[in-house]
């Protein structure tokens, strides 16, 4: 947490490593290692001190009631088998009740994560007796509960503003995300299913298996990636070009009613997504209204194969997409456009640039740069990219060189059918980490080559 | 001897002219022609009324532009725009017309598709589209507007369907129809008449509430994080940073079978606080935008407020927070709208808890396949009850969005 | 500085939070340890007692056993299952029963189970072809209270559908699967035996001649059963046997090729062929009673509407019937009810003739009870009729867990026939795809 930074001037009496403290700590110092806050106890922070004692104490209750048990059991997964004992009285089976694979791995995961914050808890209550022992050995006054409230409000307001999002991440993001990770190191497939079957530890079998040993697993994990990419790519900068174009036009000179305009793009946002794709998708269907208007029209004479056509297929998600993803950009952009210098133009205009040299010159570089970011985060938001392909085409059409995928899923939409359709949820989270690894690997490329990265002091 | 007119620019009258012309030349050229007709648009237009305004339009377009190039006047050419842009819809309503009129009208030997359109039509089509957008350079009106309007159609088809949809009379998931046959109030007054199987009034009242509360909460977290990591300075701040993006790259809902026994071993599970706590406790993550806004603050307002001997807690709600009403306002529409439309998460949450359904999810269980056939028409009118408030959400605070956006990506 | 107490606090927040959902798990953790430790004596003993009073002796009406049960129904049959249970519980004096009734549909059920069987339902409805799935998972109860005369009520078939490993897991009350609609005034009865006779007879310009489901694996294997060919072997027990690719399982994919590029042929996908059959330009589909569930067919097409089982369709000379998947649907326990007796009895009452013939008024749910099929009601319904006729033709859907592997590719075969992929140049080759991908296992 604390790294000293200026090793050269730092006095051993200023180090601030528990080892230190101990060593030249008094003997409250050193008990404290062991019994929280007694050190701030005998030092004047009676509250402080007793709020540290009580969680210890609660943390080593709950050790004792459940937690040891829950981390012990997580070695194995659990060991004994559900099973059924048929009892000839009630002529019918009485269920013996086993483990459940997946709880214990839950709240083994709860438990690990419940000793991190214990830990966290044992250093800073070190921390806070050793200052409390040098603001005394200074003589000044040590301050009480009242004054520590106080600096929360200015001072350390980070620590009151920060505590509920870091707890609640904590508890519904970090914990269940750790849970989802050590899933992948299992055999928790359909085979293993709990309550009636456990699962155990597998190491990194399902990883291997999923990039190189099982022929339909890694059939079908390498195509689905290159898709995966393709995808995110063009669905981000359709969405991104179609925005900018959209919002250059409403914004134009001479445009009345620019709000009406926008709020008749923006009305595709008001629609719940999955219901305005789960609509568009029974429209583009074989005898959907739009093949039946086309052949009306007299466009066409055989359906267009929209959605079951794997290049249509993809082409239909990407324009789809643009339908839904167009108005947003569209917002976000006319709001920076608002921010360009209208001098810039002038004297573009003055030059003799038309538009469209304007925009290649001034518009375009400008949003570039201010929307660098965005568009990372927005390729790595269409990797992952769940509902415009489960609930338009569920990944359809069908193939047969994959193994539960169609040819227009996602790595993600891959993983949700693994997880729904047969229970392999090994490789869901096998699948679920690798699209991890692969969305940082690119933020951390992009962000660095970009120079988006730029100090945030610069702007104030 | 070059004319001027002020409000008019007519070095593009000419060349508007020549289109109107060319369009109108195109009248006498073949309209259709397949393998065994060959017609103009003169021979084809008793067939329909539209053919006949085509035609109509045609020459007054022409007898408008020769007018206004003898006497150019502002309203003269705005008239001419008028009409160019008439005659130009006339035609586009041709493309996807002609294919029933002229089936029906027993002029043909063979049955129209679209590749039988003959080189008048073409030529007239290209021709009127120019000459509208040159009368409308020449009368300053920017053509933009043809392109929106295109657009605008393209936009609001799907919704059209959808409204249609939700007015049918008949039920059923595939009608090979696009109109109606017949017109009812009936879906929407279902929705809300028959609560012991679908308590949809009971279901938007649960999302507006989730939707209310989530959109404040988080809106305060957001607020509060974005302000800490913008005007303050501490350890393991872009640690945190960090962090967030990071566990931001993980698809989220893996996890969420763990979320649900988490909550269950809360107590929380089939709640309707459960979405809200949930919803709160990763609001966080989306902190970028309004930190970005925040960092466009200058700071020497809070400097200020420090020698008066402000708290940076004061600081926070009477000055940063009054000073971002745009951006604070963008996150609560954002939050709301997510909350809103949220399906996957609540559809694992409330299992058989029928009545503690958000419309999201109470929406998807009208699509079971063995559900959907009776319930598709109601269903498309459930989604345009659930649209209302967002729409008018967004009309109303458009404003702010916008201005909430436009600070925001900088940072 | 003041050190972190605020980092402390919300540490201490957050354990605490930690710890309510860790008590949480040793609440639930501490119910199943005696269980498991002692192999349910001391626990389940008291219970079963009680329990043996009830079971042996309906009239001892001594003691009397506190039941809550919660039960889970699709929507339209809400109310008759109110009554149901009702009469349950005067039936059964041995228990004071409060039941919770809750909407759930027969697909669903099975997906609610799983996310958290603590909350589920006791009994259930559950579709006979999920029974293997859950029955791997250890999610439900073998029934066996008096499963003698509960078996006597029902047909082999019915039965057979619902057992695994000998044990009945559900008590099947109606058929779940389709069978032909036809228009009657377009086909006679004979004609719609077979499908040749049907494809040859011309309608009319607009009329499609017939409907099916090639792009589901549901629908399908009624071709290859057809053919002859097996699915995991003939008892369909044996997951490295599949005979789909044989000269039988060719004949059956160019059948299929040439039926689905018949003009007068028609996929029916997104509730086409219900909408083009109401309108008169339809002769037949097939599809369950769920396509008139709402009375649409009967209402569009009146005296017209008739109903039978699947034709034959001709291969090589050979008229061959057409059969699909036995699927029931039946009433299943969970297996950590609290109840396990009453919840057993309580599904039993629930496929009863009495509660069948109920189900078959209000619902048209067909009833598998023997002694229902002749009943002059149930004989006048012709939708009803075809599905017990139909039943007669099917064949067991395997129930073994390598059916899992079944459905996609061969799904993704019906799509490529419908998509032109699939010709008969291709068939022998697709075909030995789709086997060595249904009898493929992952861990190879």
């Amino acid at each position: 947490m604390k790294t000293a930074k200026n090793k050269v001037n730092v006095s051993a009496q200023e180090k601030k490593d528990p080892i230190s403290i101990f060593i030249r700590g008094d003997i409250f110092t050193k008990l404290s290692f062991i019994i929280f806050g007694l050190s701030n106890i005998v030092r004047g922070q009676v509250v402080k001190g007793l709020i540290y004692l009580v969680a210890e104490i609660v943390y080593i209750a709950y050790m004792i009631q459940t937690g040891v048990s829950n981390l012990a059991k997580m070695t194995t997964l659990g060991t004994q088998q559900q099973g059924m004992v048929f009892n000839e009285a009630t002529g019918i089976f009485d269920v013996v009740q086993g483990d459940n694979s997946m709880l214990i791995l839950l709240w083994g995961v709860v438990t690990c994560v419940i000793t991190a914050v214990f830990i966290c808890v044992w250093l800073v209550q070190l921390y806070s007796g050793e200052q409390a022992r040098r603001i005394q050995l200074s003589g000044r006054k040590v301050p009480g509960i009242i004054e520590d409230a106080k600096s929360l409000m200015d001072d350390n307001i980070h620590k009151l503003l920060l505590a509920i999002p870091v707890a609640g991440l904590l508890v519904f993001t970090v914990m269940p995300l750790i849970y989802m990770i050590l899933m992948a190191f299992t055999n928790y497939d359909s085979s293993h299913q709990p309550p009636g079957n456990l699962f155990t530890w597998v190491g990194m079998k399902n990883f291997v298996m999923l990039m190189s040993t099982s022929d339909t697993l890694s059939a079908t994990f390498w195509p689905v990636l290159g898709w995966t990419f393709i995808w995110g790519f063009v669905a981000t900068f359709s969405c991104y070009f179609g925005g900018i174009f959209l919002a250059m036009l409403i914004n134009s000179k001479g445009i009345r009613g620019k709000k009406a305009w926008r709020t008749i793009f923006v009305i595709t946002m008001a629609i719940p997504a999955f219901i305005s794709l789960l609509i568009v998708g029974t429209m583009l269907g074989e005898r959907g209204i739009i093949n039946v208007l086309l052949q009306q029209w007299g466009f066409t004479t055989q359906a267009l194969p929209f959605l079951t056509n794997v290049t249509w297929a993809r082409v239909t998600v990407i324009v789809v997409n643009m339908w839904i993803g167009i108005p947003v950009t569209m917002l976000m952009v006319t709001g920076i456009l608002m921010n360009i210098p209208a001098e810039l133009y002038e004297s573009a205009r003055i030059d003799g640039a038309n538009p469209f040299v304007q925009f290649v010159k001034i518009t375009f570089p400008y949003m570039w740069f201010v929307t660098t970011p965005y568009l990372i985060s927005n390729v790595i938001a269409n990797f992952n990219n769940f509902g415009v392909i489960y609930f338009l085409t569920s990944g359809n059409p069908k193939t047969m060189d994959y193994y539960q995928a169609g040819k227009t899923d996602l790595l993600v939409t891959w993983l949700y059918k693994l997880t729904k359709d047969s229970n392999d949820f090994n490789l869901a989270a096998a699948i679920g980490i690798i699209i991890f690894i692969f969305s940082a690997v690119f933020a951390l490329i992009s962000y660095t080559r970009s120079g988006a990265m730029k100090s945030e002091e610069g702007f104030q | 001897m070059k004319k001027v007119i002020i409000g008019l620019r007519l070095e593009f009258l000419n060349m508007a002219l020549v289109a109107s012309v060319v369009a109108l030349l195109g009248m006498f050229l073949p309209f259709v022609s397949t393998s065994s007709d060959k017609l103009s648009l003169l021979r084809v237009m008793g067939s329909s009324w539209i053919m006949v305004a085509a035609v109509v339009l045609a020459v007054i377009a022409a007898v408008l532009g020769i007018v206004n190039f003898v006497r150019p006047s502002i309203w003269g050419v705005r008239i001419w725009v008028i009409v160019a842009a008439l005659q130009t819809l006339t035609l586009t309503v041709l493309l996807f017309a002609s294919k029933s009129i002229l089936d029906g009208s027993g002029l043909l030997s063979e049955s129209f598709l679209v590749k039988s359109f003959g080189i008048g039509y073409w030529l007239s089509l290209i021709a009127a589209y120019v000459a509208l957008v040159l009368s409308m350079k020449t009368a300053k009106i920017n053509t933009g507007y043809i392109v929106l309007v295109i657009l605008g159609v393209i936009w609001l088809f799907p919704i059209l369907w959808v409204i249609l949809t939700s007015l049918r009379a008949e039920s059923g998931y595939y009608v090979g129809y696009f109109i109606p046959k017949g017109f009812t109030f009936d879906n929407y007054v279902n929705l809300f008449t028959n609560p012991s199987v679908l308590p949809f009034g009971k279901w938007w009242v649960n999302t507006m509430i989730v939707a209310i509360c989530c959109c404040l909460i988080n809106t305060m977290i957001i607020l509060a994080t974005s302000f800490v990591l913008s005007r303050t300075r501490f350890a393991g701040r872009t640690t945190f940073m960090k962090i967030l993006m990071i566990i931001g790259m993980f698809p989220g809902f893996m996890s969420m079978i763990a979320v649900y026994n988490i909550l269950k071993g809360i107590g929380l599970n089939q709640s309707l606080l459960a979405l809200i706590v949930v919803g709160a406790a990763s609001a966080a993550m989306g902190y970028h935008v309004c930190k970005g806004f925040f960092d466009t603050i200058p700071k020497a307002l809070d400097e200020a407020a420090t020698v008066d001997g402000a708290t940076r807690l004061q600081i926070f709600f009477k000055i940063t927070i009054p000073m971002s009403k745009p951006i604070a306002i963008y996150t609560l529409l954002t939050n709301f709208l997510g909350a809103w439309s949220d399906y996957i998460f609540p559809s694992i949450l409330f299992g058989d808890k029928q009545a503690s359904y958000t419309v999201a999810v109470g929406l998807n269980w009208m699509t079971d396949f063995r559900r959907i056939d009776t319930y598709y028409t109601q269903f498309a009118a459930g989604a345009l009850v659930v649209a209302v408030p967002i729409v008018i959400l967004f009309i109303c605070l458009q404003k702010f969005y916008v201005e909430g956006m436009s600070g925001s990506v900088k940072g | 500085m003041k050190l972190k107490k605020a980092v402390a606090l919300l540490c201490t927040t957050g354990m605490l939070l930690g710890m309510l959902s860790g008590c949480g798990n040793s609440d639930s953790g501490s119910a199943n340890t005696p269980n498991q430790g002692e192999s349910g004596n001391a626990g389940e003993s008291a219970d079963t007692d009680s329990n043996a009073d009830a079971g042996d002796s309906g009239n001892a009406g001594g003691e009397v056993e506190q039941v809550s049960l919660k039960v889970w129904v699709p929507e339209e049959e809400m109310v008759i299952t109110q009554a149901m249970c009702e009469a349950f519980n005067q039936a059964h004096p041995e228990f004071d029963c409060t039941f919770d009734i809750a909407v759930v549909g027969i697909d669903e059920s099975a997906n609610n189970l799983e996310t958290d069987p603590e909350l589920a339902a006791d009994v259930f409805q559950l579709p006979s072809g999920s029974i293997s799935q859950l029955k791997d998972a250890g999610l439900i109860y073998p029934i066996t209270v008096n499963i003698d005369d509960v078996k006597s009520l029902y047909g082999e078939g019915a039965i057979e559908a619902c057992t695994r490993d000998s044990y009945m897991y559900g008590i099947p009350f109606s058929p779940n699967s389709f069978f032909m609609f036809y228009n009657k005034s377009m086909y006679t009865d004979d004609e719609v035996k077979s499908l040749e006779t049907m494809m040859a007879k011309d309608l009319g310009s607009d009329v499609y001649n017939f409907s099916y489901t090639v792009h589901d694996s549901w629908y399908l294997e009624t071709f290859f059963y057809a053919a002859g060919c097996t699915l995991f072997g003939p008892n369909g027990e044996d997951p490295t046997d599949c005979t789909w690719n044989n000269e039988g399982g060719v004949k059956a994919v160019n059948y299929v090729i040439d039926l689905v590029n018949n003009p007068k042929y028609i996929e029916d996908r997104d509730g086409v062929a219900g909408a083009l059959f109401k309108e008169g330009k339809l002769g037949a589909l097939c599809s369950g009673t769920w396509a008139d569930a709402d009375g649409a067919l009967t209402e569009a097409l009146g005296d017209d509407l008739g109903a039978c089982a699947l034709p034959t369709i001709n291969l090589d000379g050979n008229e061959c019937q057409l059969s699909n998947f036995a699927d029931y649907k039946c009433y299943a326990v969970k297996s950590n009810t609290a109840y396990p007796m009453a919840a057993q009895l309580l599904a039993e009452w629930f496929a009863n003739e009495d509660n069948q013939l109920i189900r078959y008024k209000e619902c048209k749910a067909t009833p598998t009870c023997l002694s229902l099929q002749d009943n002059a009601e149930v004989a006048a319904d012709a939708a009803t009729c075809a599905l017990i006729a139909q039943t007669q033709y099917a064949t067991p859907q395997p129930s073994i867990s390598q059916i899992s592997n079944y459905w996609t590719p061969v799904a993704t075969l019906g799509e490529s026939i419908l998509q032109g992929d699939v010709t008969s140049a291709n068939a022998q080759e697709s075909l030995d795809t789709v086997v060595s991908t249904i009898l493929s296992s992952l861990t190879e």
